[in-house]
């Protein structure tokens, strides 16, 4: 299968974290990540997603390239876990959601342990996965840093 | 357009829901859903519609089971006692979907969803009244239950949808209602037969077959 982690694009700040909507820049930002995707043909059969209004609002930049559904799950406001693994079914399934969690996820699954640091994901940077969603079980296949969807 | 009210009032019919599954709770829960997502609809929103969707349709069967149970034809005797021992099996699952944890996920973001603005729900209103009268065309065409059930639920999108903009749906939720009584006899036909009562579901068909036409012509 493969595994699109993608981390929320750039919110604004506020004392409710749950509530921080996506900034003015984040949601154009993250918009020229989407052009980029497209043009390398991703799809998605399901995207998971925290419920955090940064997680779903960049969820939703994501429709266009949406074959299938949706699903809101706390499992991507936490650290990384075997149920939010056994949740991710289908052909191209993306997870968006927050630091530490996600490249403490990408860790897990490429290098077999969940260690956070090893990778750097930043906000709205798209990481994509090829294999067997287990530890270890996955090749990184690309980096999508927004930077380099914005040079294009 | 807030949402927050309503968010609440699917947070309080869900508590009552997981305390006992009374018909009411389960009742309000998907017609709380369905105000939601035609809330999502007139904001444009993609995310979070299907978790909706998911939550009212799980629930689908059991709420079917209640309907009937309130039918008259459900009088004491071998099919009330049948759809009692089903809603008892069906109680059981919609308990366990409840507690899943993307039920309160969902509540938690649909909280957080911003406002709509009234030109951008206007525009989704128009895309939802052309499909309405799409739905309308093909049911005084056909004249089948199927095109019956499709005109019931743009009716019922329409009319959430004029509710949320606060105008004037008292006519869509009279249109809802008669329609409605159809459907009811269609679900009732279709739980005979899987009760093991084919002579009464005939009878029940037959009534549709005079009721159907009269709703479908029905401007």
């Amino acid at each position: 299968m493969k595994l699109f982690l993608i981390r929320h694009a750039i919110a604004e700040d506020g004392d409710d974290d749950d509530g921080r909507p996506l900034s003015t820049k984040g949601a154009k930002r993250f918009a020229d990540v989407v052009k980029t995707l497209r043009s390398l043909d991703v799809r998605f059969d399901l995207v998971l997603h925290s419920p955090k209004l940064r997680a779903v609002q960049t969820a939703e930049l994501l429709h266009t390239l949406v074959d299938g559904s949706f699903e809101v799950t706390p499992l991507l406001a936490e650290p990384p876990s075997r149920a939010l693994l056994e949740a991710c079914s289908g052909g191209s399934v993306a997870l968006v959601g927050h630091e530490p969690s996600l490249s403490a996820l990408l860790s897990w699954l490429v290098l077999g342990k969940p260690s956070a640091g090893r990778f750097e994901l930043k906000k709205g940077a798209v990481a994509c996965l090829e294999g067997e969603a287990e530890a270890g079980g996955m090749t990184l296949v690309w980096l999508l840093p927004p930077k380099l969807a914005r040079a294009r | 357009m807030r949402v927050d009210e309503r968010v609440e009032e699917l947070r309080r019919w869900l508590a009552v829901a997981r305390d006992g599954l009374s018909s009411e709770s389960v009742h309000e829960v998907r017609v709380t859903g369905r105000r939601l997502r035609a809330f999502l609809t007139l904001g444009a929103h993609h995310v979070l519609v299907d978790d909706l969707r998911w939550l009212v349709g799980s629930l689908g069967r059991l709420r079917d089971l209640d309907v009937a149970l309130e039918l008259p034809v459900a009088a004491p005797g071998p099919f009330q006692a049948w759809l009692v021992a089903e809603r008892s099996a069906e109680a059981e699952n919609a308990a366990r979907l409840l507690q899943h944890p993307r039920v309160d996920a969902l509540v938690m973001a649909l909280g957080r969803v911003p406002r709509v603005s009234k030109r951008r729900a206007h525009r989704a209103l128009a895309r939802l009244e052309a499909k309405l009268t799409v739905a309308q065309e093909t049911a005084r065409r056909d004249a089948t239950i199927d095109s019956l059930h499709e005109l019931r639920k743009a009716v019922r999108r329409t009319r959430y949808a004029l509710e949320w903009l606060g105008e004037d749906e008292a006519a869509l939720q009279r249109k809802q209602g008669l329609v409605g009584e159809a459907c009811d006899l269609n679900l009732l036909e279709r739980l005979l037969l899987e009760a093991g009562q084919p002579a009464a579901a005939r009878c029940v068909e037959r009534a549709l077959e005079l009721v159907v036409p009269a709703l479908a012509a029905m401007r």
